[in-house]
């Protein structure tokens, strides 16, 4: 914990828009992650049991069933493992949460963007957007940045390589 | 075997292929020398790029790429002690001091030169061990293949890195996902809930979202981190008499690195550590060992450029991808409509063996390019982070979509990178899921194969001689991490002490 500290304070700081770094009880973390992978787990398992059955003994439910179980057994040991260590107080920092998210945000969405804008138009807003996040501050750089990606796809792709974007 | 490598040789020379050759050589080197990307981004990466390519150029390019970002990786850990992917981890111990001690232009030598060197001894053995492994398998049938798959997803949940039983996770996790789709002997749907999965997770996308994508939001976290500025370009020599005081362990260290590249998960990273660790207790200054003793710096580069041609072997003659990077190969060979294993050597040798040629043919060019190009990878270092994080980021997105030219495929891509990230974050590593990915199919069809063969009886995967042998060696693989936990609990004896 003491580790994740100093490395936060030797960090550069971050600004407000950014939000300050988020460190997490690493247990807590892996608690909820393989809370997920469970809940995925169980999916995997109730929907193999309403697959068709098969005259033989191995059929197409057999081995995501029998993968999905195990995930679930291992998760489980996991879970069972970070409840344990809590105590311990070992920590997990994620340096600029919000601009991580927003990447994250912006990347979920161009494709959905893309199907009602286009490609470039949708590329343009978006880079620049992704650029700022990434910390590239100076507009100069970020709009030569975004246009020489919309060329790259331009020449490359479309021209080059013969792939029409939409 | 001599004939199909002269004819590779020929083909070789095609205008397409130098093209490629060259291209897959100088891209290697930008995406190995900037921190964050590895070989296997690169390769994934540039995958969507080589479909309008000539098969045999777009091959030639990727093991080029392989090839190249595996050394340059080397550059920034001996500048700025900040390897270009983890492989190259080990070369920063010694060769950092080494530029600390203003010998920069001396670690960068030996360490392109005994990389080559390295690299042409596996090559060597690369030609030689894959055409016997593919002879061989060729007799091999599904329970055979069974066991492959399950001794090649064993040893990634053993040696891959973090702890194994979050490899395990991973490894489970892929099994899982690969399911959805086609059911590969009735064809039957499993969890198309939506038809775009009717041929299931697009494996491409799927990688470019774990490998390269999962870095994007980790360059993010640290965008803001300044670049170590180095003042000064290092003076190269490109005398090969550098290397003569360590010719023996050159030699050691390639034999090694080839022979655990072959392993599946065990990669670069494992061969230079064991290379060094091996080095160090041989050599009379092994007190010296990360201070800055150039024996490190040869015995790590040297192991970790000769596991690349380990990593090809399996792949090639068996399907079984060596590394991360290899199952990256993977994808853009079946791109290009090849199927790697036994069946390769015997329908299209012409692969195979332009593979081996152009290793050869791309080591004297990897060799001078990086040595007179020092300037250029110093530059590359300093590249600040938020850009190539937008770059990388609209490449990804980019080749995702040219997959088969529709939004879905990026819609995965975003989604496995975010899992990557979250997983990366609690040491859950891509190599086991990829690899899962890969080998799935091949498990359960093969599984299911040999249980029809065999009269839905399991005895028939352990009565044949090879694969009961095979999967002796997975039970005891999987379960030597619990023996070692053993050995490590305290006696009665002691605890009373």
């Amino acid at each position: 914990m003491d580790q994740d500290r100093q490395a936060g304070a030797a960090a550069p700081q971050t600004g407000a828009a950014e939000g300050r770094p988020l460190t997490l009880s690493t247990s807590v973390l892996e608690i909820v992650i393989g809370l997920a992978l469970l809940a995925m787990a169980a999916w995997f398992i109730w929907q193999s049991t309403l697959l068709p059955t098969d005259r033989n003994a191995v059929g197409p439910a057999t081995f995501p069933l029998a993968a999905a179980i195990l995930l679930a057994v291992l998760v489980l040991v996991l879970l069972g493992s970070a409840a344990r260590r809590v105590a311990q107080g070992a920590t997990t920092t994620f340096r600029r949460p919000l601009a991580v998210l927003g990447a994250m945000a912006l990347v979920l969405a161009f494709p959905i963007l893309m199907d009602v804008f286009g490609y470039y138009a949708t590329a343009a807003v978006w880079l620049l957007a992704f650029g700022w996040l990434a910390h590239v501050k100076r507009p100069l750089l970020l709009g030569a940045t975004m246009v020489g990606m919309l060329l790259f796809a331009r020449i490359v792709f479309e021209m080059l390589l013969g792939t029409p974007l939409p | 075997m001599l004939e199909n490598l002269i004819n590779a040789f020929q083909l070789m020379f095609g205008y397409e292929v130098m093209f490629g050759l060259l291209a897959g050589v100088v891209i290697g080197y930008f995406v190995g020398a900037l921190p964050g990307l590895t070989s296997s981004i690169g390769m994934a990466l540039l995958i969507p790029f080589t479909f309008g390519m000539d098969p045999l150029a777009a091959i030639v390019m990727l093991v080029a790429i392989y090839m190249a970002a595996d050394y340059a990786a080397g550059i920034p850990a001996i500048l700025v002690n900040a390897p270009g992917q983890p492989a190259a981890a080990v070369t920063a111990f010694d060769g950092y001091p080494m530029r600390v001690r203003g010998e920069a232009g001396k670690a960068l030598s030996l360490s392109i030169m005994s990389s080559g060197v390295g690299a042409l001894i596996s090559v060597a053995l690369l030609i030689v061990s894959a055409q016997a492994m593919a002879t061989v398998a060729l007799a091999f049938g599904p329970a055979e293949y069974f066991a492959l798959a399950v001794v090649g997803l064993s040893l990634v949940s053993v040696l891959s890195s973090g702890p194994a039983l979050k490899a395990l996770i991973g490894l489970m996790f892929g099994l899982t996902v690969v399911t959805v789709g086609i059911d590969p002997i009735r064809g039957v749907d499993r969890f198309v809930f939506t038809v775009d999965l009717i041929d299931g997770i697009p494996f491409l996308p799927a990688l470019i979202g774990l490998f390269a994508l999962s870095e994007v939001f980790y360059m993010i976290e640290t965008a803001r981190d300044r670049t170590a500025r180095i003042k000064e370009t290092p003076a190269m020599s490109a005398s090969f008499s550098l290397l003569a005081p360590y010719k023996a362990t050159i030699a050691r260290s390639a034999v090694l690195g080839y022979a655990i590249g072959v392993i599946p998960g065990a990669g670069g990273s494992v061969a230079s550590l064991v290379s060094y660790g091996i080095a160090k207790r041989a050599s009379k200054t092994g007190n010296t060992f990360g201070e800055g003793n150039p024996e490190g710096v040869v015995a790590s580069e040297a192991a970790n450029n000769a596991a690349v041609s380990g990593a090809l072997a399996p792949l090639l003659a068996l399907g079984i991808p060596g590394s991360a990077s290899a199952a990256v190969l993977i994808g853009g060979l079946m791109i290009q409509g090849l199927q790697p294993g036994p069946m390769l050597f015997a329908r299209n040798p012409e692969v195979p063996y332009s593979i081996f040629a152009s290793l050869l043919l791309g080591l004297p060019v990897m060799v001078l390019i990086g040595l007179f190009g020092v300037r250029l990878w110093v530059r590359i270092t300093m590249i600040p982070r938020s850009i190539v994080a937008t770059i990388v980021a609209s490449i990804c997105l980019l080749g995702a979509f040219t997959f088969a030219n529709d939004s879905f495929e990026m819609i995965v891509t975003a989604v496995f990178g975010v899992i990557g990230y979250l997983f990366r974050k609690i040491d859950i590593h891509p190599a086991p899921v990829v690899l899962a990915l890969v080998l799935g199919d091949m498990m359960e069809s093969n599984l299911r194969r040999g249980l029809i063969m065999g009269g839905e009886s399991v005895m028939f995967f352990v009565t044949k001689p090879i694969s009961a042998v095979l999967l002796l060696c997975a039970v005891l693989v999987l379960i030597s991490p619990l023996l070692r936990w053993r050995r490590r609990l305290p006696t009665p004896e002691t605890t009373d002490a």
